[in-house]
């Protein structure tokens, strides 16, 4: 099928893009950077958007640089850029890990890290990294700029704290400790598929204690989150495999799992236990 | 696909019974809804507007409260609709049952919805919860709203509802107007936004 028409406007700033947002919101004008989930839509006239706002000529938004201990991501780079490591630190090593699980080459060339969060489809990858590692969003419209932290981002499926005239901007990661070890697991049926469950954990180890553990779970429930409860069982512990299998198996207690057709809640949850198991094993082995 | 909410308000029972079967009273605490006309005493005409990632949907239909049993503190509510661009209907029974919560002197609110959707949007999302997770954000931005709207009128700080003040009967309105009008004296959006 072909997309419904509308109309595209091009937007060569940040000032101008929100300006046409304003304007265009209210009749379902849409932002376009990858299109990754927008344009499919568009061809199956699910979405039947009347304007894109087209914000690939923005140069500002192709940034993506580390600054005072954080990586910025602006809007427009793409799950590509991440292949290779970004910055030489675990964070770097980390998104190139995760990177390879998005999707597949030609579509990772086109869909942004930006449109992840703010399509939030709970199967993203990248929403388990920013709700994991506490990112924070810039959210930019003619109103003006404000930053929303990840743990207030998520509100649903498919819906954040954007408003339908804001613009993801940029998106900012924390750099990870020198000495932190960072695991990611994902299982889905085939490979590039939505993930059925993932996982994503770090932790430091001192003096062979686990230390400032995070334990994140997406793909599960409507929204990626932190599962305090397997965290507080490897905070001060040894890393060691019958660790990872209590806090794991805590993790799956702790969820509230989706279910459809093909994918019973219990399944899923014995799928959060063996993901969280295998992203805390390759942590633990992430000796660089 | 069935499922269950619930819900706490700020007042006992026989008194939240009172709001909450106020219909044209509470439609505009539920985000993205508009009622547009009022049919009968119980049949209600209006829309409700989702944005799902890149999907906008705007379900215009009818709601009619089929039972209401005060004393059981019961009520039964039919609801239909579809999508003003063809992708798709919905079919809705959902019953409602109010209960002493555990805070002494509030409700709990219990919803248990059947939901039918056909169409493309029936297809959208992978069908994973979306529904569940959907009635999960309104019900919850609704609660909170009407538990606002509580406060002030027990603070008798609630301003003068112009549209439940008016002859019900066969009467169009346009709800969205009054209540960007009324925005001004408390500060808060009932849309919750």
């Amino acid at each position: 099928m072909k997309p419904a028409p509308f109309q595209w406007h091009p937007a060569s700033s940040l000032d101008e893009a929100v300006a046409l947002l304003a304007r265009y919101a209210p009749e379902d004008g849409r932002v376009i950077a990858g299109g990754q989930s927008l344009v499919p839509s568009m061809a199956l006239r699910v979405a039947l958007p009347a304007h894109l706002i087209d914000i690939n000529g923005i140069a500002s938004l192709a940034r993506l640089e580390v600054e005072a201990g954080r990586l910025s991501i602006g809007a427009c780079v793409r799950h590509a850029a991440f292949e290779h490591p970004v910055e030489p630190g675990v964070l770097g090593r980390l998104l190139a890990t995760v990177a390879a699980n998005i999707a597949h080459a030609p579509i990772r060339t086109r869909g942004t890290f930006c449109g992840s969060l703010a399509n939030a489809d709970p199967a993203s990858e990248w929403c388990l990294v920013a709700a994991t590692l506490g990112a924070t969003l810039v959210a930019v419209s003619a109103r003006g700029t404000r930053e929303v932290a990840a743990a207030d981002w998520f509100h649903g499926i498919m819906t954040t704290a954007l408003a339908e005239d804001e613009l993801l901007a940029e998106a900012r990661l924390p750099l990870l400790a020198t000495d932190a070890r960072a695991g990611f697991h994902e299982f889905s049926r085939r490979a590039g598929d939505y993930a059925l469950a993932m996982s994503l954990c770090t932790f430091r180890v001192v003096e062979g204690r686990m230390r400032e553990a995070r334990v994140g779970v997406g793909g599960v429930e409507p929204q990626p989150r932190r599962i305090p409860e397997a965290e507080r069982l490897l905070e001060g512990e040894r890393p060691e495999p019958e660790t990872f299998a209590r806090a794991a198996r805590a993790a799956a207690d702790a969820v509230d799992p989706l279910e459809d057709i093909r994918t019973r809640a219990a399944y899923r949850r014995d799928l959060v236990a063996a993901s969280v198991r295998r992203s805390l094993q390759a942590a633990c082995d992430d000796t660089h | 696909m069935e499922f269950d909410n619930a819900f706490d308000v700020p007042l006992p029972p026989p008194r939240a019974w009172q709001w909450l079967t106020d219909i044209q009273r509470i439609a505009t605490c539920l985000p993205g809804a508009e009622l547009t006309e009022v049919l009968d005493e119980r049949s209600y005409r209006g829309r409700v507007a989702v944005r799902l990632g890149p999907v906008s949907l705007s379900f215009a239909g009818e709601a009619t409260l089929e039972s209401l049993d005060e004393s059981a503190l019961r009520a039964r509510m039919r609801c239909s609709g579809s999508d003003a661009k063809g992708r798709g209907s919905t079919r809705a029974l959902i019953d409602f049952t109010l209960a002493p919560a555990d805070t002494e002197g509030n409700t709990r609110v219990t919803i248990h919805s059947d939901v039918t959707l056909t169409g493309a949007v029936a297809q959208y999302g992978r069908g994973v919860g979306m529904i569940q997770s959907v009635a999960g954000q309104l019900i919850g931005q609704f609660a909170e709203c009407l538990r606002a709207r509580i406060e002030r009128a027990e603070r008798g700080e609630e301003v003068v509802d112009e549209q439940a003040a008016r002859p019900i009967s066969g009467l169009t309105m346009m709800v969205r107007a009054l209540r960007d009008g009324r925005r001004g004296p408390s500060g808060d959006d009932p849309a919750g936004r």
